[in-house]
């Protein structure tokens, strides 16, 4: 990380010109996105922003960073050919044996997971966000930014919606406490991919509203999109009224984040 | 140091007395094949010493150095001796706890019907009898099948006699055989979903060989499973590990199975044994697709339980 910057710094002295914050933001912003797209099917959690920060935006003499390896295709390969089989068997190593078997590999092959369910959630998770962004991307050009996120919230609901009956199961692996900074972390990618495609690039305090909603996915579908409207039209009178609270929160949650994050705890 | 057995009279240069009776001292005993195995060893080292000229590679035995040859021969009969009392003393040696280890990688195995198990150095048959058994109860399975492999036919009769007892016993679940882990040829290729080979690849001589024949025979995204000792990184544990192990093993092999030397070359061959992340570098280097480190530390890493992937 700091190598990175190091070079970027000594780049940008080296063609004798500085560029501003936000156009390296932009930049970097831009690559992440591509990046995002590119690597739809990765296996587990890419860490896009490392890929970014190795990889210095404008021309410089230093050689490119070898590229990492290629993640093997076969563990993506039977998770996904898991998912069919989650209703029958729960989020377990049972229901990742019935996908290696799916896929021509033996049932011992469940052993390339050793948090077994929770792998198959994470890849769930990450495999809805994906998809969502792929869904929404370019459809929401005439929509207001609240709508977009109605749009955005309704869409990544609905992939929920098969393995309703099994995702308390989910939730209840997600909240062990071995699993909680990777459900947060999931969260947070989400939170952070919907505000983007809404058009508000910055991850505030408003976008942690999705947390429970996103999460919280009651029986009654209807129920939950009417829980979605009235917390969004909260969220937004909620944010004018206390918008000093707001920040004040705000910083304190940077910062948390910054000192968890410089520990070493989680990717934020 | 050299001696030369005829049969079971035993020369050894102490007993030639140049200034007593003026004759030689011939003390007629029963030689054990332990010892003819151990003063092999000697010899062998003292001859090495003597002859630079023999160019064969050596390989250890314990803290010896023997030629590779010789090392499989030695280790038969330190396995030939301990065979009857193996079970015995792995209970005393570990206090019970290799019975925890042992269960514990069979849950992480975690076999499901029809599970091919190829149990390397498999002896007195814990791993597969953990193995049948998990199957029988987490399933009721009766469709998985154990072939028992073991270079040394008194081990393979121990495990053979102990599943004499089981509802196993003529089954099609399992199987024995001998044979010789560096080459599994009686074996084809992709014929097995899991390799297991427990507290048996230290003594190998060659561990790439077995590693290599290990991913011959597995079926593409079959699982290679390895307990072995390891070593303890903790400094307080290792020294009160080291203790034990030198001070008081050798002690008990001598009070339950009246062989201390065996045991001393278990404690030496798991110290001349490489640490888990060298192991694991060799399980990649066998082709092997490794998840995380590779490894799990059991008790403070005095077991790993290392695992590889055939994808």
């Amino acid at each position: 990380m700091s190598r990175s910057i190091f070079r970027r710094n000594t780049s940008c002295i080296y063609q004798r010109r500085m560029m501003q914050p936000m156009t390296w933001r932009s930049i970097l912003n831009k690559q992440q996105y591509n990046q995002n797209f590119a690597s739809a099917a990765n296996y587990g959690i890419e860490s896009n922003s490392k890929f970014v920060d190795e990889q210095p935006p404008i021309q410089t003499s230093t050689p490119p960073p070898t590229p990492p390896t290629p993640p093997n295709p076969v563990p993506s390969e039977i998770l996904g050919a898991s998912l069919p089989f989650v209703n029958q068997y729960g989020w377990t190593i049972d229901t990742l044996a019935q996908g290696a078997k799916a896929s021509g590999y033996p049932y011992v092959s469940h052993g390339l997971f050793p948090r077994g369910g929770a792998e198959l959630i994470d890849y769930f998770l990450d495999d809805c966000r994906r998809k969502m962004t792929h869904e929404i991307f370019d459809k929401m050009d005439n929509l207001k930014v609240h709508q977009k996120i109605r749009f955005a919230c309704v869409t990544r609901l609905n992939y929920t919606k098969p393995y309703i009956k099994r995702w308390p199961e989910a939730l209840a692996i997600m909240a062990q406490p071995n699993n909680v900074i990777r459900s947060v972390e999931h969260l947070a990618r989400l939170v952070d991919d919907m505000w983007y495609l809404a058009g508000d690039k910055s991850a505030d305090v408003n976008s942690y509203y999705q947390l429970y909603m996103v999460q919280d996915t009651s029986p009654d579908f209807i129920g939950t999109f009417q829980f979605l409207d009235r917390r969004l039209k909260d969220s937004a009178t909620f944010g004018r009224i206390v918008g000093d609270v707001n920040n004040y929160v705000n910083v304190a949650v940077r910062s948390a984040i910054g000192i968890l994050s410089s520990k070493g705890i989680g990717k934020f | 140091m050299a001696c030369v057995d005829k049969g079971h009279v035993e020369f050894r240069p102490y007993m030639l007395n140049p200034i007593g009776p003026g004759i030689l001292m011939i003390e007629k005993w029963e030689v054990s094949a332990k010892e003819k195995a151990f003063c092999l060893a000697n010899d062998l080292q003292f001859q090495q010493v003597q002859h630079d000229t023999k160019q064969e590679p050596e390989t250890h035995f314990g803290f010896k150095n023997v030629p590779e040859s010789m090392k499989e021969n030695l280790v038969g009969q330190v396995f030939e001796n301990v065979a009857t009392k193996y079970d015995v003393m792995n209970d005393a040696m570990s206090l019970g706890v290799h019975r925890l280890w042992k269960d514990h990688f069979i849950r992480t195995m975690s076999p499901g019907p029809g599970t091919k198990l190829l149990d390397v150095a498999g002896g007195t048959g814990d791993i597969a009898m953990g193995f049948l058994n998990y199957c029988k109860e987490i399933h009721g399975d009766t469709s998985a099948q154990a072939t028992l492999l073991d270079i040394n036919p008194k081990m393979l009769e121990v495990g053979k006699n102990r599943f004499a007892k089981t509802p196993y016993n003529h089954t099609s679940q399992v199987t024995f055989e001998i044979g010789n882990a560096e080459n599994l040829s009686s074996i084809p290729s992709n014929t097995f979903d899991v390799y297991t080979i427990a507290f048996g690849i230290r003594n190998c001589t060659h561990i790439d060989r077995v590693l290599r024949e290990a991913y011959r025979t597995l079926k593409p995204g079959g699982r290679f499973m390895c307990l072995e000792f390891g070593k303890v990184q903790n400094p307080l544990i290792s020294s009160i590990y080291n203790l034990y192990s030198f001070q008081i093993i050798p002690v008990i092999g001598q009070i339950i199975a009246a062989d201390k030397d065996s045991y001393q070359y278990l404690v030496e061959s798991i110290r001349r044994f490489p640490s888990q992340d060298q192991f694991a570098e060799m399980i990649k280097d066998a082709g092997f697709t490794i998840v995380g480190d590779g490894w799990e530390d059991l008790t403070f890493g005095i077991v790993a339980l290392h695992s590889g992937f055939k994808l």
